[in-house]
């Protein structure tokens, strides 16, 4: 076990950056704390964020204070790293299985809620105005399909598709960095808006039944939305080689002891 | 309302699930490739996310996808109520994107996410019951 251990640490040096890998390799001799996420994370983060920027969250960590990973990486991400570097060798981590099983890690900031709050916006608004254009136009059938051509005109068409075409690059920007399942699941909340808009807009009625599939939706939304955003897998580091950690949950126990106090160095 | 316009109505509204869901796949799979863009465009500008998304295969796949979602959008707006084609098509993209992402992207799916999919869904359904 020491011995494998010990290969880990040669590895993780290797990825990590010697001087500060030297105090993890320290602690991680004792083989029951080998896997200690919060110790990965926070060589890690000394790797990118720079010596001084992470010392003053190690000290804090070691008075005791709560530092957490989260706090790590709200200060990694302003040193301007390029991700991709940081992500190739978060997943070279991974891979030494210091990890057990971070499968999700938190890549949502409030700038990147407002992307999806545009998504939504965006996709729901442009298609009560399609919805509207294309009423004035009228039915099209496959007899008449040519009537399509009319759409080009109608300033409702214009703006909704002008909102869709918003909707699409905020979609793009957000699948770049979250699951598709996660912005899937946030973004339904656009039915939400859609129902309401379709009542105060197109003046159709909602019954019960309407506003019970509100709620269910607005609490499945909010059940999912504050949770972790990105799949991480060790086994696919290069299906995972564009993300950007910020701060890992592993669904079960926590970023790991990111909250708890931090021993002092022994050397 | 006759059968024929009725099944015609259930065709589109596979159609749309259809292109949607692939379009959706398509996408997030060249995206995913991309990497992520606001670093991307800080590195090399907004021209170099254009020409990193343009390089992807498989964004032409997903474009030609949505393209055709599009189209079917447009038709079956024009004869179905909006209030029905958005939350029966999306209930539906919704259970296919999800095990898309499972089985297709090799996302992890865990068990909260499937019950909010769950939950959501039955939303939905909701939503599109009359």
């Amino acid at each position: 076990m020491a011995k494998s251990i010990g290969k880990r640490i040669v590895k993780l040096r290797r990825y990590a950056g010697v001087s500060e890998v030297c105090r993890a390799g320290d602690r991680s001799r004792d083989p029951e704390r080998a896997q200690r996420v919060e110790r990965i994370c926070f060589v890690f983060s000394r790797r990118y964020a720079g010596v001084s920027e992470v010392s003053r969250a190690g000290d804090r960590s070691r008075a005791r204070t709560g530092f957490g990973f989260a706090t790590v990486f709200e200060r990694v991400l302003p040193c301007g790293i390029s991700q991709k570097t940081i992500s190739f060798h978060y997943a070279q981590i991974l891979r030494l299985n210091f990890v057990t099983a971070p499968r999700h890690i938190h890549t949502m900031n409030t700038r990147r809620y407002m992307v999806l709050l545009m998504v939504v916006l965006g996709s729901t608004l442009g298609d009560v105005f399609l919805s509207r254009g294309m009423r004035q136009i009228g039915r099209i059938t496959m007899a008449n399909l040519s009537d399509l051509s009319l759409a080009i005109a109608n300033p409702w068409i214009v703006v909704g598709t002008l909102l869709l075409i918003a909707f699409f690059a905020s979609y793009l920007s957000a699948l770049s960095w979250a699951d598709l399942s996660y912005v899937m699941l946030i973004t339904a909340f656009g039915n939400v808006l859609t129902a309401l808009l379709a009542r105060f807009m197109l003046h159709e009625q909602i019954p019960f039944t309407r506003w019970a599939g509100i709620m269910l939706i607005t609490f499945g939304v909010a059940f999912v939305g504050q949770g972790p955003s990105l799949t991480v897998s060790a086994d696919h580091p290069a299906q995972d080689a564009d993300k950007t950690p910020e701060h890992t949950t592993s669904g079960e126990p926590m970023p790991a002891g990111a909250a708890a106090p931090r021993e002092r160095n022994p050397r | 309302m006759s059968l024929h316009h009725h099944l015609a109505n259930f065709l589109f509204i596979v159609l749309l699930v259809g292109f949607t869901t692939l379009g959706d796949l398509l996408m997030a799979r060249a995206m995913r490739k991309v990497g992520d863009v606001d670093q991307l465009r800080r590195q090399a500008g907004f021209m170099g996310v254009v020409r990193a998304v343009l390089a992807r295969p498989s964004f032409y796949g997903a474009f030609l996808s949505m393209a055709l979602s599009f189209f079917s959008l447009l038709i079956s707006l024009s004869l179905i109520d909006l209030s029905i084609v958005i939350p029966a098509s999306s209930s539906l993209t919704f259970l296919a994107t999800l095990l898309g992402a499972k089985f297709f992207l090799k996302e992890h799916v865990d068990a909260k996410r499937w019950m909010a999919g769950a939950i959501v869904t039955c939303g939905i359904v909701l939503l599109a019951l009359e």
